[in-house]
């Protein structure tokens, strides 16, 4: 291991977390690398240093200031969650987030220019079908007996209204 | 304890208040820097920790709670305030004083401890809490985790990736020697 590696590696083998392996290279490196084996020591004086750290007094005045906070405020009880609150509620997030996608889909449809001409070709196209099938249903009624000529007509006439009209 | 505090029991709220404002004190302190803001935060913690009572879960660990509360507000002000902390006071003028002597305090020079005390200050705000609260507040990795509602191995790395920093400036202050 390269010696940038060694360095992250050595707050975590001075809490005794790396694996076996870890720890061998780690302490091979180190018997080798006087610049590493300095940084384990910087390592060691931050953590001694931070943890004597001194911990000061509180000042008497900042005390009586924490005492006298119930005279300040008054307590308001736990309230029941309202109807906003549903809403802003981390877990309906990802439903309310559906749901907008889901409008802005339809708004594509019911309010754009576009959306409403493709509303109205959809419209055109099953229009036309049923007028096929009418006129096929017309044309068996007129022509008693000629079935398959009937039954390739209907299929046409549902592919039409299927894909639309070849 | 909190019960009570809810019942108005004054006897309650000063007994929580002994029992946390010195840790909850010098955590804004150790966190800011500057000992008249800490006095300001503590008191902005505890007001906090005052209205949120009637929401704390009694199953849960109450120091974790309020350690949490504490942490949400100091990072909340750092980032409302945008004030740069590596302003943070001298080393000496409060902390000095508190050292106490031993082969300990003898190993690390005064120099030193003023170069890490204000390297906390230039570490990221949710790195530097989780350093002073591992290593200054004897805090375990999973409750440094469960203080600031992180998995464990995001507090391990937060850690590391802190004391990494601060080496580095113990480096370049050796390098400039």
């Amino acid at each position: 291991m390269k010696c940038a590696q060694i360095n992250k590696l050595l707050p975590v083998y001075l809490e005794n977390e790396l694996s076996w392996q870890e720890k061998m290279e780690v302490e091979a490196h180190l018997k080798t690398c006087a610049r590493c084996a300095a940084d384990l020591d910087n390592f060691k004086k931050i953590s001694l240093l931070l943890s004597s750290m001194p911990q000061l007094e509180i000042n008497p005045s900042l005390q009586a200031r924490l005492y006298s906070i119930p005279t300040q405020i008054k307590l308001q009880p736990s309230r029941k969650l309202g109807l906003l609150d549903f809403f802003l509620k981390p877990s309906a997030q990802p439903a309310l987030a559906a749901a907008v996608i889901l409008l802005l889909f339809l708004s594509f449809f019911t309010l754009h220019p576009d959306g409403r001409y493709l509303g109205y070709s959809l419209k055109g196209k099953i229009n036309f079908s049923l007028g096929q099938l009418e006129k096929t249903i017309a044309k068996v009624e007129g022509f008693p007996g000629y079935w398959p000529l009937v039954r390739r007509s209907i299929a046409h006439s549902l592919k039409n209204i299927v894909q639309g009209p070849s | 304890m909190v019960k009570e505090c809810l019942e108005g029991k004054e006897q309650a709220w000063h007994l929580l208040v002994n029992n946390f404002s010195r840790r909850i004190f010098n955590l804004a302190y150790q966190f800011c820097g500057c000992y008249e803001e800490a006095e300001d935060l503590t008191q902005e913690i505890f007001m906090k920790i005052y209205t949120s009572l009637p929401k704390y879960d009694s199953s849960k660990n109450l120091t974790a709670w309020i350690l949490t509360v504490a942490k949400n507000h100091l990072i909340d002000s750092y980032r409302k305030t945008k004030k740069e902390k590596s302003q943070r006071e001298d080393f000496w003028q409060h902390l000095q004083a508190g050292i106490e002597p031993g082969p300990e305090a003898e190993m690390i020079t005064a120099q030193t401890r003023e170069l890490i005390w204000k390297g906390l200050g230039q570490l990221p705000p949710e790195i530097r809490l989780a350093i002073i609260l591992k290593e200054i507040h004897g805090k375990s990795y999973e409750e440094v985790a469960e203080i600031m509602n992180i998995p464990v191995g995001t507090a391990k790395s937060r850690i590391n990736r802190g004391k990494i920093q601060l080496a580095r400036l113990l480096n370049q202050e050796v390098s400039q020697r």
